[in-house]
């Protein structure tokens, strides 16, 4: 977005320059020298992304001192500007003669939650407590959320933000706070070694890099519908969008709702499963002995349940 | 808004997100954090998706979108009953107590050095205290069971 900004700037100047010289030169010399600016510049910022992000991503993820990993933190950032700079302007669009300030109102927007989502995701991967690393991914979600709506998907942005940050991640903190009640582990501390994280930046970085420059060759495609004729953009988003769920997806829905019944049976035989099988035992035969002596024979009280608390009688 | 350029932010910012959760899930040992990793490639998947609805004018990949929520939610009420099971047996969320289940002729992974805690990561959130402390009957903490 950022160079495309300079560009313009660029121009400005260039224009400017060429109307202090009495409007003598045509407007092709500016345009030249704006192409020359912006392709001076542009070839080295998305190598120089990929190495700053890898190599903020490595301090970040190697698990060194706080200090190590704040100075990542800072690299990986910039190394995440210089690809924003690397990005077309979503508002500068061919049609229109100049970026009005809706057009720049949802631009800020964008940038705004986009930093928001990837600085959360940044922190989710290096925090040394999971529970700060849930909070974080739900800081994600919530930026997500928020991209969701604004390129026109509002059902999904509430149901990402009611299903994923509501539910799953409080789920997440549930299972953290039962697992890990001790405190912070040595696990959270370390990595496989020293080499994984330097692999696993550096495999980031290439595969960040591999998108950007692919995304490149989209440049000249024409959108198959403009914004004003799309359906999905369409007043009563909810409406078409429940049509369309209940009609040509209606199987994929019974499957879905199936899938979460199996689900839910699932997790629960899992963790029946999962129990001390001498536990599970000794549960089973008081609860035998319980049926044949009938009611009359109060069970036996365990350790940690009030009297009769057996759920039999 | 200009659309094409809209596509290829989003494209990249799925691709962002994505990478971030390979390297988590690539680096990390805590079995939570690798599945909140896992949780964060599926997002950028779903940005992606949500982007090309919009190019194509069609609501395809919002549908897939949806499922995917379903399915994550799915997901993520087996492999949280899983990680609390394994936990129960093992008493560790590290992934690397399982490491009996890699091939055969693979070296064990040996941690080398384990590094102390920093004195600054010992410190603990702190909850302000709220309204008044409640007024202590004696009696009734002599009948609370001490764990």
């Amino acid at each position: 977005m950022t160079s495309s900004v300079l560009c313009r700037v660029a121009s400005f100047s260039a224009s400017a320059v060429a109307q202090a010289d009495a409007a003598s030169s045509p407007p092709a010399k500016a345009a030249t020298e704006q192409v020359a600016l912006g392709s001076t510049l542009e070839p080295y910022l998305l190598p120089g992304a990929m190495l700053l992000g890898a190599i903020g991503v490595w301090l970040m993820l190697s698990r060194l001192h706080r200090t190590g990993r704040v100075i990542g933190g800072v690299v990986a950032l910039l190394g995440f500007v210089l690809l924003g700079l690397t990005q077309h302007s979503i508002t500068h669009s061919a049609d229109a003669a100049g970026a009005s300030y809706e057009d720049l109102f949802v631009s800020v927007l964008y940038w705004l939650m986009a930093g928001v989502t990837v600085i959360a995701a940044g922190a989710t991967i290096t925090m040394r407590s999971p529970v700060y690393s849930a909070v974080c991914f739900a800081t994600t979600l919530l930026g997500i959320a928020g991209l969701f709506l604004l390129t026109g998907a509002q059902f999904l942005s509430i149901a990402t933000v009611a299903v994923y940050a509501g539910a799953i991640v409080v789920m997440f903190l549930f299972v953290v706070m039962l697992a890990q009640s001790e405190g912070h582990a040595y696990y959270d501390r370390i990595s496989w070694g020293r080499l994984p994280p330097l692999a696993a930046s550096a495999a980031a970085a290439l595969f960040i890099g591999g998108v950007a420059y692919l995304t490149e060759s989209l440049n000249g495609l024409a959108a198959p519908v403009t914004a004003n004729a799309n359906p999905v953009l369409a007043e009563a988003h909810m409406a078409h969008l429940g049509r369309e769920l209940f009609s040509t997806h209606l199987i994929a829905v019974e499957i879905a709702g199936t899938l979460l019944l199996v689900a839910l049976v699932g997790a629960i035989a899992i963790v029946i499963q999962g129990r001390d099988p001498a536990i599970v035992r000794r549960d089973y035969e008081r609860n035998e002995r319980t049926t044949q002596d009938g009611a009359a024979q109060p069970a036996p009280a365990r350790e940690l349940q009030p009297a009769g608390g057996n759920g039999r009688e | 808004m200009n659309e094409t350029a809209l596509l290829q932010n989003y494209l990249v910012l799925g691709g962002v997100l994505f990478a971030l959760g390979l390297a988590g899930f690539l680096v990390r040992r805590n079995a939570i954090v690798m599945f909140l990793c896992a949780e964060m490639m599926l997002q950028g998947v779903s940005l992606t998706f949500i982007a090309w609805s919009r190019f194509h004018g069609n609501w395809d990949g919002q549908m897939l979108v949806v499922f995917i929520v379903a399915v994550a939610a799915c997901e993520a009420a087996i492999a949280l009953a899983l990680i609390l099971m394994l936990y129960q047996r093992s008493g560790t969320l590290d992934i690397a107590f399982w490491q009996n289940l890699r091939e055969e002729h693979l070296p064990a992974h040996v941690d080398r050095r384990i590094p102390e805690e920093q004195p600054e990561d010992r410190a603990w959130p702190v909850l302000t205290p709220a309204g008044r402390i409640p007024e202590v009957d004696l009696e009734q903490i002599s009948h609370r069971r001490t764990l």
